[in-house]
């Protein structure tokens, strides 16, 4: 499973597109890697960068959102952390060497990109409209 | 500008007595970034009580034996953004899939689906759930449908038992499901009741201890609820559900929550959705 990007999941906001777009590729290569079989080292490179990516994206999309006086802000930052706390706790699991890449983890991330890009953010675009 | 300028401030030490407090009733584990939107919703409430700080309102909350003031602190704290044919995936797996692996599994009767949106906020869900099933008519004639939403919310609930959603808010929607399931009053869509009555709308506490239904069930629906639980409570919370699912029934979550690190007895279909063995 991939997220095929098109322009459904524009926010009207590049830098936050490319965010976006960055995070999926990740994914992408996470999914790879897991279809791969056991290259531990990769894959837990992949959710180091993400987890970067996402803390990085996730503040700056949040203050860009106060700052517009978002309302649903509260809920939106919800989403944020709850992924960021999976994505932790997955990173957990992979400290030692034991566990393999799993499709069940790239599968959560591609549905969670899906529905929070393409529905949650999506109920923001109005405020980036020109 | 310091904080009361806005009104009764809460302290560290306030916030953390009701943050127990909330838990121990609700489950809810608030998260920091809560605390403002905990002052700003209960400032209006403890000003109408004549009180004059978090403190004495803990106090009330607490010596109020009817537990009334307790319903009135969760709901402050749990409502929650919500749409229609949120997460579209869920309603296209429900009549591709769910419904008939049901129908083939319940062939020799009984003729009834079983469906529950187990935190319903304010109505939303139970009626997307509704709309799919009514739109698959050719599918779903000949069954009885029971569809039970609850929530711990009262005020969602009434929300939700109204069935009025602003116009202005209801943008996605296709314009033929308006139609057939909606009436125009003033500035909102609102069910018709034919619609409306076909949901039994109940309060219900997710951490209780049992659940108390006699049939199981065919789906449930619990969506972006468990995100606000930690992991003992919401594994429990997933045994109960499989507990109360029917082999091969079906359970859905939020995009956000994953059971890949809790431990339970479902089998996993794709993300969000499992099935009971």
């Amino acid at each position: 499973m991939s997220v095929e990007w098109g322009d459904q999941y524009s926010v009207g906001h590049e830098p936050f597109d490319e965010h976006h777009k960055s995070m999926v590729r990740i994914i992408d290569q996470m999914t790879e890697l897991a279809q791969k079989g056991d290259d531990h080292a990769g894959w837990v490179a992949r959710i180091d960068e993400l987890i970067t990516l996402s803390i990085k994206h996730f503040t700056e999309e949040e203050a860009e959102l106060e700052r517009r006086g978002y309302a649903e802000l509260i809920d939106h930052q919800d989403e944020h952390r709850n992924l960021l706390n999976e994505l932790l706790e997955i990173r957990g699991r992979y400290s030692e060497k034991g566990s393999k890449p799993s499709l069940e983890i790239t599968e959560f991330l591609a549905n969670w990109m899906a529905v929070h890009v393409g529905e949650t953010d999506a109920r923001y675009r109005p405020l980036f409209k020109k | 500008m310091n904080d009361s300028y806005f009104g009764i401030s809460i302290n560290d030490k306030e916030f953390e007595r009701f943050r127990d407090l909330i838990y121990r009733e609700s489950g809810i584990k608030l998260r920091d970034n809560k605390k403002d939107l905990l002052r700003q919703r209960l400032n209006k409430r403890i000003r109408s009580l004549g009180l004059m700080s978090f403190s004495e309102y803990y106090k009330h909350v607490d010596e109020d034996r009817s537990r009334a003031e307790l319903t009135e602190l969760i709901d402050a704290v749990s409502t929650n953004v919500t749409s229609f044919f949120r997460e579209m995936k869920h309603f296209e797996f429900l009549t591709k899939t769910a419904l008939p692996q049901t129908f083939q599994r319940k062939k020799n009767g009984p003729f009834e689906l079983r469906l529950w949106s187990a935190a319903c906020s304010t109505g939303e869900e139970p009626y997307s759930m509704l709309f799919t099933l009514l739109e698959h008519e050719e599918l779903t004639s000949k069954w009885n449908i029971k569809l039970l939403a609850t929530d711990i919310s009262t005020k969602v609930l009434q929300r939700a038992m109204k069935g009025a959603y602003p116009i202005t808010k209801m943008d996605g929607m296709p314009s033929e499901l308006l139609r057939k399931y909606f009436v125009t009053e003033g500035d909102n869509y609102v069910l018709k009741d034919k619609f409306r009555n076909m949901v039994n709308f109940r309060w219900f506490n997710l951490i209780n201890n049992r659940f108390p239904f006699k049939h199981k069930f065919d789906v449930i629906f619990c969506r972006n609820v468990m995100i606000y639980f930690d992991k003992p409570t919401r594994e429990e919370l997933v045994h109960k559900f499989s507990a109360a699912l029917a082999p091969g029934g079906y359970l859905c979550i939020g995009h956000s929550e994953s059971l890949a690190n809790t431990s339970h007895d479902l089998r996993y279909i794709q993300p969000t959705i499992y099935c009971k063995p």
